[in-house]
């Protein structure tokens, strides 16, 4: 029961960090460079693929028994598309102010490459359960990394900070004079690309750091046992 | 020697049926035809529920902006077309606090992702732009904010004054008093939408 809940816990958490989709496996970077510009947008970005990330996974691993594997991956996009419509017109219905916001990103989830790596390397060979974690925990790795992208850009190229207008509800988040002062190319392009390279290289020298960590604790323990077994050997040749 | 020939026959057949299994492809063509009925049966239902009518959102947005707004009617006597890159679709006649009004949803060609989609709101007598909303764009979200400053500066333009209906160029949109530096190609989306507004006003009521 112990280790099931383990292997549970870790497929959820390994699409968060382990395996972050965006800054690990470094996939789905045009709509993550495109969305990042605000973080009320990169937010809703965030909950939509996440949102047709489980549900696609969901359906998949219910069907992975029964799609033919010749046929899998029209029959991914298929139920992907699926997905991404309906959210489509549920968000134009019922939250247009997000839905104008994310344009034309939103129709592109359908071929967002993360969605379609998680159906074909994980939910059309797991259960459903698995499956159903795998894409949250990959969702949230997703909207993690696009938030952080874009509170940093927002932030720089802007001057504000979550700036958003909801439902009737809009707050500017101009933060003083900082707008002024605001160095305009990390809306653009060229600085979406800069924040992307300098997370990425924070990101691999923490897991870096890391890594060394538990080489060393590792190296630390195999001493101790050798240190321990000797200890005992010489207790029996004493005795 | 007849035996000889049926088995090569045989032989060549074998192959060939292997490659070719027509139970398979049916399985396969089955299946993606099912989940593709249901996948349209479940969106078929969901599009009854979501579905947004033009007319009520351009109402809705006309009652958002003049909360008194009464007599709402859509009259086509109002929409004339003339220029080759902006075109208005439907016009809204309305009354606020007993003066008349227009609300025009005119759509600009050459905008970011080809046409930009506004609603103009003017004050029937006089021909000024009361206010400008967006209806629908492919703008991103950067340029978002920007268009909304351009609409702004709109408010009070006098379409009698507009003559040239022509189509805008970027030269020529950074002429604008409303020109703002990184959304030339959405000022001339909007000059498009104004000026296909200025012909259907001018030609109706200014006669």
């Amino acid at each position: 029961m112990g280790k099931s809940n383990n292997k549970l816990g870790s497929v959820f958490t390994n699409g968060i960090i382990a395996s972050n989709p965006v800054l690990k496996l470094v996939l789905g970077t045009c709509p993550t460079l495109a969305v990042s510009v605000s973080a009320f947008g990169a937010l809703g970005m965030g909950i939509a693929v996440t949102f047709v990330l489980v549900c696609s996974n969901i359906m998949i691993s219910l069907l992975r028994n029964v799609i033919p594997d010749k046929v899998r991956i029209p029959a991914f996009i298929l139920i992907i598309a699926t997905f991404v419509t309906l959210l489509q017109m549920l968000l134009q219905k019922f939250v247009p102010a997000l839905y104008d916001v994310l344009g034309i990103y939103l129709p592109l989830i359908v071929v967002n490459c993360i969605i379609l790596a998680r159906a074909e390397a994980f939910a059309s060979q797991n259960p459903v359960g698995d499956s159903a974690l795998d894409g949250l925990g990959m969702g949230l790795g997703y909207t993690l990394a696009v938030l952080i992208m874009a509170i940093i850009r927002e932030f720089l190229g802007a001057g504000s900070f979550f700036a958003f207008d909801f439902m009737g509800f809009s707050y500017s988040g101009e933060i003083g004079n900082l707008p002024d002062y605001a160095l305009n190319i990390f809306t653009l392009p060229a600085g979406g690309f800069l924040t992307f390279g300098i997370l990425i290289a924070v990101v691999n020298q923490i897991s870096m750091n890391n890594e060394e960590k538990k080489k060393n604790k590792a190296k630390r323990d195999a001493k101790k046992i050798e240190k321990a077994k000797k200890d005992l050997d010489k207790e029996e040749v004493a005795a | 020697m007849a035996d000889n020939d049926v088995k090569v026959e045989a032989e060549v057949k074998t192959p060939s049926k292997k490659k070719f299994n027509k139970n398979s492809i049916v399985w396969c063509v089955c299946i993606l035809v099912i989940i593709g009925s249901v996948a349209g049966a479940l969106l078929g239902a969901i599009n009854v529920v979501t579905y947004v009518d033009p007319d009520e959102a351009i109402i809705s947005k006309i009652t958002g902006i003049y909360e008194s707004a009464t007599d709402i009617k859509k009259d086509d006597s109002y929409v004339i077309n003339g220029g080759a890159y902006g075109s208005v679709t439907s016009v809204f006649t309305y009354n606020v606090d007993g003066d008349d009004m227009l609300c025009y949803y005119a759509v600009g060609r050459g905008a970011y992702d080809g046409t930009i989609e506004l609603l103009f709101f003017i004050m029937k007598e006089e021909g000024i732009v009361d206010n400008v909303s967006v209806y629908s764009s492919g703008e991103t979200s950067a340029v978002g904010g920007k268009v909304l400053k351009v609409l702004d500066e709109l408010r009070g333009f006098e379409l009698p004054s507009l003559k040239n209906y022509g189509q805008t160029n970027s030269a020529d949109a950074q002429e604008m008093e409303y020109y703002v530096s990184g959304a030339t190609v959405t000022t001339k989306g909007v000059t498009n939408a104004l000026r296909a507004c200025a012909y259907a006003y001018n030609n109706k009521v200014e006669g």
